[in-house]
């Protein structure tokens, strides 16, 4: 990745930004909570709907934008929300 | 306005909350676009989600959540929450205030003091002695144990290891008694003073072993020593420590020859004659209060009259040995303390 693009990447409060490991994941930037379930959390980033897949989920704190969440993470899946460029 | 910090929120007073209803999303995010912190939100059902909040974010939580969703209060904590308990527990304050002063009362006052070690001695005699010198039961626990051994030995002559020490508010008095009371009888070994048993003049002094400390003509009082049995001991080559002891001592032998004034005074009755009464009344009173040994030198007769009795009185000088032998205690004030012996 190019240094612009990497910079882009860091200061970008748009889009989504998600950090995971296999038992924890970070979501950022997130505006409001679409869904909330045992097995998966769908969040509106703004530009796009992030839903995290997994089960045994506890969301640990959400604060300022960011989303702090426990749980077997499965899967990450993106969403371009309608209407939405 | 400086903005409170969301983890003082928390401190200070936090609420696990179970929220019912439709959607518990829409509550959650609406927090979120309000910038409050929200904490473990934990899912049951499509109806039912329990987090954790802040109690003042809370309030407002249910303003905007008007009466469309069931809140319920599982559990709270924070610094709120805990003061509003003591409070609320006014007895266990008071009970706080009388387990610190009963804990106070046991540690600043001595609660038992245990003698061990008497003998001879008897326990009340040791007691009182402590409590002359500020140490009984229900006593400050600002008494000086130095003193207090110090006190012992002065007290007690058969006192030859005392020790005083206290765990918490138990004292314990040890002491240890020579096997025999320092007497005035001393074997030929043991180191002693010869000393003065009566007042006297001192009129010759022979000294075979010790060093004679009175001189011809000298008065002395009863208890005096006439010839000392604690040599000094000076090197004519070398300087003498500090550590080394700088006396020895030995059994104090000698003849002490001095003139003893006695005075007598006694009743009679008038008869006819007087001076023949009354010496045959002195030398009654001679024979019972001067040993035989002793040679008379002289005597005075004073007559008193009076109504119906005659009070005589005068003195009676006499040449006679004197001294008795006594024994010197070596280190009796020197404290010493159950370590020291056990090092021998």
């Amino acid at each position: 990745m190019k240094l612009i693009n990497e910079f882009t990447f860091d200061f970008d409060i748009t889009g989504p930004k998600v950090t995971a490991s296999a038992n924890a994941a970070i979501i950022e930037n997130v505006l409001r909570v679409v869904l909330i379930s045992d097995t998966s959390v769908t969040v509106d980033t703004g530009r796009f709907y992030v839903t995290v897949k997994g089960s045994r989920f506890v969301i640990s704190e959400i604060w300022e934008g960011r989303m702090e969440l426990e749980g077997k993470i499965e899967g990450i899946e993106f969403y371009k929300a309608l209407g939405k460029d | 306005m400086k903005e409170k910090s969301r983890e003082s929120n928390f401190i200070r007073h936090w609420v696990r909350i179970k929220l019912e209803g439709f959607k518990p999303e829409r509550i959650i995010s609406e927090a979120i676009a309000r910038g409050m912190t929200i904490r473990q939100i934990d899912y049951k059902d499509e109806t039912e989600v329990c987090m954790t909040v802040a109690e003042e974010d809370f309030r407002v939580i249910k303003k905007f959540a008007k009466s469309k969703y069931k809140f319920t209060i599982i559990d709270e904590g924070g610094a709120h929450p805990v003061a509003r308990k003591i409070k609320a527990g006014k007895m266990m304050i008071a009970g706080m205030a009388i387990f610190l002063l009963f804990f106070g009362a046991q540690t600043l006052f001595v609660r038992e003091i245990n003698v061990i070690g008497c003998k001879s001695i008897t326990e009340s005699s040791i007691r009182e002695c402590l409590r002359e010198e500020g140490l009984y039961e229900g006593s400050r626990k600002n008494f000086d144990c130095d003193a207090i051994e110090r006190r012992l030995f002065k007290e007690f002559d058969n006192i030859v290891w005392a020790k005083v020490a206290y765990e918490g508010n138990y004292v314990e008095v040890k002491i240890s008694e020579s096997k025999q009371v320092p007497s005035d009888k001393v074997g030929k070994e043991t180191p002693c003073n010869i000393v003065a048993d009566q007042d006297c003049y001192i009129e010759r002094i022979l000294s075979y072993t010790g060093r004679s400390v009175v001189a011809k003509n000298d008065f002395v009082k009863k208890g005096d020593i006439l010839i000392t049995g604690t040599i000094p001991i000076e090197h004519p080559s070398y300087e003498m420590g500090k550590d080394d002891s700088p006396e020895h001592y030995v059994h104090a032998a000698g003849k002490i020859v001095a003139r003893v004034p006695y005075y007598y005074s006694f009743y009679m009755e008038p008869t006819d004659d007087v001076k023949a009464a009354a010496g045959t009344m002195l030398r009654e009173w001679i024979a019972e209060n001067i040993p035989e040994s002793a040679q008379i030198l002289n005597k005075d007769f004073h007559f008193d009259k009076k109504k119906n009795i005659i009070r005589v009185y005068g003195t009676v000088e006499t040449r006679q040995q004197v001294g008795k032998e006594k024994e010197i205690v070596i280190d009796k004030h020197k404290r010493g303390t159950k370590e020291d012996t056990d090092r021998g």
